[in-house]
């Protein structure tokens, strides 16, 4: 199960004790990617912008490469925080029950939260080359909270569907309903009916297709010029 | 084939208009002048044909490639923008070596050449922020050059320049000329307008008007 930390939140109830530890875990490794990458594509723009811009092949070719180089970053931090956490796991003893399970379990933790923070680190992106990348750090931040506002604020028989809508709740691996999740819910959570893997990854690709579709319109009509 | 065409430019921002209309064809291997008071809109029409800003409406085409549509900037463009300083923490053969790895077109004695070329050492170790106004105004012109642009656009390329530093600019403008170069210079120096131009255009209120030669 140490695997699922971090991904583990408590479903909002009517009346609840806050523990502030679970959420601190899950927001704060996805806090920390969106201030680090946040000024990725801002960067290019602060000195010398409209000689590097001109000496490329496309302002479409530069968006695919910075999104590549993004996606394999928060890739790569994901996948090392996660493999870290199983690597302690493994050396303080402990054991799997199934192995196909615990390599499902790491892949989706990996997957999930790699495309929730894409999500909010292209945005923040993309909405940098319109203001500044503090500016666009300051609303992703703002939008990640309202989402977040979910996990711990009881809305009644709708929060179900927002959740299951909600970009930045998707990595929260205990509420989903797949069948090998129930085998291991020691924290007797009830998941939320047909809230799978599946659900989340196309909630999540919806999202970021959206979000790489508005990014391809910004960078097509933006004007080049040093922001500094 | 002209080097570039402009048909039915318009620039609008925020409502007002900053290029109105405009309709040039600029042939190739000249060089053309641009001259007007500050905010006329010269510096816009240059960064239009740059590919820098996207036309409210009309287009641009450069070289038979239509801007932002077929291609997003000029294929073969040698640029200087007013106020676009480089990286101050490096030399100046640092600053062009790093542009110059973004196409891969030339070699390092060729960065070398461009900025003996403009009057400036190669190996002076000096990071570009300790250089004076004028030593970075020759820098930008060597980035502009070192590639041997087809379409090189310059914007007050004379700015900060000592008269031995104006000389040897209009010296090297002349032989990229010769060597088939199409220039584009906007320049509130009457004398560089004079001394460099073939085809000279006033620009006022975002229209472009011909003056001297051209069409």
């Amino acid at each position: 199960m140490i695997i699922f930390c971090g991904n583990i939140l408590p479903y909002p109830q009517k009346s609840m004790n806050i523990w502030l530890t679970p959420y601190l875990l899950y927001a704060v490794p996805k806090l920390y990617v969106l201030f680090e990458m946040g000024n990725f594509f801002y960067e290019d723009f602060i000195i010398c912008s409209v000689y590097v811009f001109t000496r490329k092949e496309s302002r479409l070719f530069w968006f695919i490469k910075k999104l590549g180089n993004i996606s394999k970053y928060v890739f790569g931090y994901y996948t090392g925080v996660i493999v870290s956490v199983v690597v302690v796991g493994i050396i303080r003893g402990l054991k799997t029950r199934s192995f196909s399970d615990f390599v499902f379990i790491i892949i989706s933790v990996i997957i999930l939260n790699f495309l929730s923070s894409l999500i909010f680190v292209l945005l923040t992106n993309v909405l940098s080359l319109y203001s500044n990348s503090r500016l666009s750090i300051l609303y992703s931040v703002l939008v990640w909270t309202v989402c977040f506002l979910q996990a711990f604020v009881y809305i009644g028989n709708i929060q179900p569907l927002l959740i299951k809508l909600n970009p930045v709740l998707q990595p929260v691996i205990i509420w989903h309903d797949n069948y090998f999740l129930k085998k291991y819910n020691v924290f007797e959570i009830e998941p939320i009916h047909t809230f799978d893997m599946l659900w989340s990854l196309l909630v999540l690709c919806i999202y970021l297709l959206g979000i790489i579709l508005f990014g391809v319109r910004v960078i097509k009509t933006i004007e080049i010029t040093d922001r500094d | 084939m002209n080097a570039v065409e402009i048909r039915n430019l318009t620039k609008i921002i925020r409502g007002k208009v900053i290029l109105n209309d405009i309709n040039l064809e600029l042939e190739q291997g000249k060089i053309y002048g641009f001259f007007g008071r500050n905010g006329s809109g010269k510096t816009m029409l240059f960064r239009a044909i740059c590919g820098l800003i996207k036309p409210t409406s009309g287009e641009v085409v450069v070289f038979g490639k239509r801007i932002g549509i077929d291609v997003s900037f000029p294929d073969s463009l040698g640029l200087i923008i007013e106020n676009v300083g480089l990286w101050g923490q490096w030399t100046g053969f640092q600053n062009l070596k790093f542009l110059a790895s973004i196409k891969n077109i030339i070699n390092d004695n060729e960065i070398r050449a461009a900025i003996k070329r403009v009057g400036l050492d190669p190996d002076d170790k000096r990071p570009y922020r300790k250089y004076s106004l004028g030593m970075k105004q020759r820098l930008a012109i060597a980035q502009a050059i070192m590639e041997r642009p087809q379409l090189i656009v310059l914007d007050e390329p004379t700015n900060s320049l000592d008269e031995e530093g104006v000389s040897l600019v209009r010296k090297i403008l002349l032989e990229e000329k010769e060597r088939g170069a199409t220039i584009l210079i906007a320049s509130h120096i009457k004398e560089d307008i004079d001394l460099l131009c073939d085809y000279k255009f006033k620009v006022d209120d975002g229209k472009v008007y011909c003056v001297e030669g051209g069409r």
